[in-house]
């Protein structure tokens, strides 16, 4: 099981809220008591309640992530917003990841800021986002 | 260069089973629990001022680092913990202490750790594991919550112990240098029980400890009305994660610590010890409760199953069993 996790993380090195790919079956250790007091621990995956809030702490980066490509569609933000979302990520990592400041990334949100962006500031962003350039720029290919 | 680790122990705890597996290299047979207890990592402090995924941070442990040191100082090990500001010197020093045959631990950011399930990679920065070996460019990992064996390559390594965000490990890492020749568990186990009651019962602030579950008891009771049933589901979810999901060993160390306490009655020849294990064991199940009725409540945002009310009074029930364990624990001479 350890092996297949290798293979499927490796395709990717950051983590895409839209595609996440949750893996049901990952056992990690649990402990518990029986009813003389004696503690035992085993491998488990399951806890009782794991599924609905995994699946709901994905739903909201689900969500932000859609909300901030429609408003990338319409215009209203830059694509930094969507990818910024898209790596689960907030203002404040990505202003630490890239090294740029905090202003300046909230700057950089503004779709008339972000047309005027030199590429080597975009590069900052694209290396943490995993894409390239041109990905970055591209707003056209959201929309399908 | 690979280092002998086929003694690895897999547990619920990163840094308990770091530290535990750092000590199996050196012919100490310790277990998961005794490290947590004489470490004494048992917490809890709610802080609603720093947020994590948007919601208010509840924590159940104690600050990374502290139950390496601690346990290294109770039990007399001298200790090396280091943090570089140059990356490519923090790889250069782990390469110098690995070639003398040192089994490094070191503290990293999951959000790029390539072998992590990709459900648990996000941006949280107390991750802990022991680099054992190093061969062409690539690192051997002994990672105590994932099964089997692992490799990095160079650069991974240095992104994820060089991750930004709270807590960043800023390339901490940290070893054993001397170890004394016959180490005793009795002493130390009792030093760990002694902060451990100081930590839940006497440190004067309302976030932390008896007093910080009771207080996150009646910010819970409040959450529906201040801020919509959708926010309340999701700060709900947010700690029952913290509760159950990342290495607690389930009821947020509560199992873990009951197992210490069993296992110390044992070793200390104490009879009621051996009480206040289960009495934690069921305080444990009472957390489990909580969860099992939260979780319920996750799965609808919009209407919860039960009210917030009804959760909030398991939280305080758990917080007078702990309390009453604790006052007792407090009381004993050992």
């Amino acid at each position: 099981m350890a092996e297949d996790n290798k293979d499927k993380t490796n395709k990717s090195r950051i983590v895409d809220a839209e595609n996440i790919d949750v893996d049901y079956n990952f056992r990690i250790t649990h402990y518990k008591m029986d009813e003389n007091g004696n503690y035992t621990h085993q491998l488990a995956s399951e806890w009782g309640g794991r599924m609905p809030v995994v699946n709901q702490s994905w739903e909201i980066f689900k969500e932000r992530t859609s909300i901030a490509k429609k408003k990338v569609i319409a215009g209203e933000l830059s694509p930094i917003g969507y990818y910024m979302e898209k790596c689960i990520s907030d203002i404040n990592t990505l202003a630490l990841y890239t090294g740029i400041a905090k202003w300046r990334v909230k700057r950089h949100m503004k779709v008339k800021v972000f047309k005027k962006l030199k590429d080597k500031t975009l590069k900052h962003y694209a290396d943490f986002f995993g894409i390239s350039i041109a990905e970055l720029k591209d707003v056209e290919h959201l929309k399908q | 260069m690979k280092l002998n680790f086929d003694h690895m122990q897999l547990s619920a705890h990163c840094e308990s089973g770091a530290t535990a597996n750092m000590l199996g290299y050196y012919k100490i047979k310790i277990t998961e629990p005794m490290v947590f207890g004489i470490g004494a990592g048992y917490y809890f402090g709610h802080l609603p001022f720093m947020k994590m995924n948007f919601s208010p941070a509840t924590t159940f442990r104690a600050l990374p680092g502290r139950v390496f040191s601690k346990t290294c100082k109770n039990l007399g090990i001298s200790y090396v913990r280091n943090t570089y500001r140059n990356p490519k010197q923090a790889m250069d020093e782990l390469d110098r202490v690995l070639d003398q045959g040192i089994p490094v631990g070191i503290q990293v950011g999951v959000f790029h750790l390539p072998f992590f399930p990709p459900e648990y990679r996000m941006h949280y920065n107390m991750h802990n594991m022991v680099v054992y070996g190093k061969e062409n460019h690539a690192y051997w990992i002994a990672d105590s919550v994932i099964e089997g064996e692992n490799i990095i390559s160079y650069e991974d390594l240095m992104r994820v112990r060089y991750a930004k965000g709270a807590f960043a490990p800023e390339g901490k890492m940290y070893y054993m240098t001397k170890i004394p020749e016959t180490v005793d568990f009795k002493v130390p186990a009792v030093k760990g029980i002694k902060k451990t009651c100081h930590e839940m019962l006497d440190v004067p602030f309302w976030m932390i400890g008896i007093k910080g579950i009771r207080f996150f008891a009646r910010q819970l009771r409040k959450w529906p009305q201040k801020k919509g049933n959708k926010i309340a589901s999701q700060y709900l979810m947010q700690s029952i994660l913290n509760l159950e999901e990342i290495g607690t060993g389930g009821a947020g160390y509560r199992f873990i610590y009951g197992a210490f306490l069993n296992e110390a009655a044992d070793l200390l020849q104490h009879e009621e010890l051996k009480e206040l294990s289960i009495e934690m064991g069921k305080a444990g199940d009472r957390w489990r409760n909580f969860s099992y009725l939260g979780a319920r409540n996750c799965k609808n945002r919009y209407e919860p199953e039960f009210s917030y009310d009804q959760l909030a009074d398991i939280i305080s029930d758990c917080a007078d069993r702990e309390e009453k364990i604790f006052r007792k624990l407090k009381k004993i001479k050992f």
